[in-house]
């Protein structure tokens, strides 16, 4: 009978140790209150129905790591290479600044010290800093040069972004495919072509992957 | 008798879920490799001990792109019979132990099928990247 009563207790107090620590546990994520996640991390909310910020992070890293194993921008005529971004389509449904992956991929190229982006050259003659350009086209004007010094870039990029989506009964699959081509400027020919698909399947979004 | 009728359908049972549940990967390649890796001898901290026994590290291998970059590769193999989902994330480090940042590195994850290799690359964010940690985590 004694035994029995030390082995009950010994059981309940192993339950209400379990117990405390799953509460404690799941006591940031239960109470539903915004809380800071870390943008590159691993709690960050996976949708069916937009990408999302994990999916631009990993279409720019695998885009540049490819672009960068490719060997491309070591056979432009100086170094660094001078890189302009020309006109990357959405055909996706989602209403979205392509931005979030161009940016990243100028950024981590940058870094790398192998490009540099010309911001006062762009599509259609608009410059990303007009104020920049408007400065050089003033200095030339007061030093009377004959043009400002423009200087054409080796490569452009360009590309696309598309979008899949397939269903069986309540279970939804979309895959986006990020298209990026970079055209030698002096031939018009495209040096690296790449594409990265992401694909997400499920009956619906989720916090955390 | 009708005890062993369902025993017989109870193992039925178990026996069909089990084998719905694996679906391992089988390969075929040359007997000896043409191409020779790099190897890079490495350090292993396990926490998670479940995810050590469940994904080996083969091999690790280092090697340089675009003239001055440090590109490392990770091969690994599951040692599970179900496929499985692994998050992994590279992080980066200069001679003076500083760690080097990207915008675009961060946490990414890898779908195994049962007993499959796959491989995994980062390229090193600038020259001076030349260490790395590679962090891996079991999947929600």
């Amino acid at each position: 009978m004694k035994i029995q009563n030390t082995l009950k207790k010994a059981f309940l107090a192993i339950c209400a140790g379990v117990a405390a620590v799953f509460i404690t546990g799941c006591q940031s994520t239960g109470t539903g209150g915004a809380r800071y996640v870390d943008s590159q991390g691993t709690e960050t909310i996976v949708s069916l129905d937009r990408i999302n910020i994990q999916d631009w992070n990993n279409a720019a890293n695998e885009l540049v790591a490819s672009l960068l194993t490719s060997g491309a921008l070591e056979r432009a005529p100086q170094q660094p290479a001078i890189l302009a971004i020309s006109r990357i389509i959405n055909n996706t449904q989602q209403q979205v600044d392509t931005d979030s992956l161009v940016k990243k991929i100028r950024v981590d190229l940058n870094k790398t010290g192998k490009v540099v982006t010309t911001t006062t050259m762009g599509l259609g003659g608009r410059a990303e800093d007009p104020l920049a350009k408007s400065a050089s086209e003033y200095a030339a004007f007061m030093n009377d040069d004959p043009a400002p010094p423009a200087t054409m870039p080796h490569y452009s990029l360009s590309g696309k972004l598309l979008e899949d989506r397939a269903r069986v009964g309540n279970k939804r699959q979309v895959t986006y495919s990020f298209q990026l081509s970079l055209t030698e400027v002096a031939t018009g020919l495209a040096v690296w072509e790449d594409e990265k698909q992401i694909t997400k399947q499920g009956k619906r979004a989720s916090v955390g992957w | 008798m009708k005890i062993s009728g369902t025993l017989l359908a109870g193992a039925a049972l178990l026996v069909a879920l089990l084998s719905g549940c694996t679906s391992t990967v089988n390969t075929v390649s040359r007997s000896d490799n043409i191409g020779a890796a790099n190897t890079v001898s490495d350090k292993r901290v396990v926490t998670d001990y479940q995810l050590g026994k469940a994904i080996s590290i083969l091999q690790v291998s280092e090697g340089v792109v675009s003239g001055n970059l440090t590109k490392v590769q990770v091969r690994m193999a599951s040692n599970k019979s179900r496929a499985m989902n692994v998050n992994y994330a590279f992080v980066w480090y200069d001679l003076n132990g500083m760690e080097v940042s990207s915008s675009s590195s961060g946490w990414k994850s890898i779908r195994f099928q049962g007993k499959e290799e796959k491989s995994i690359s980062s390229i090193g964010p600038n020259p001076n990247a030349v260490d790395f940690v590679l962090k891996l985590q079991e999947a929600k």
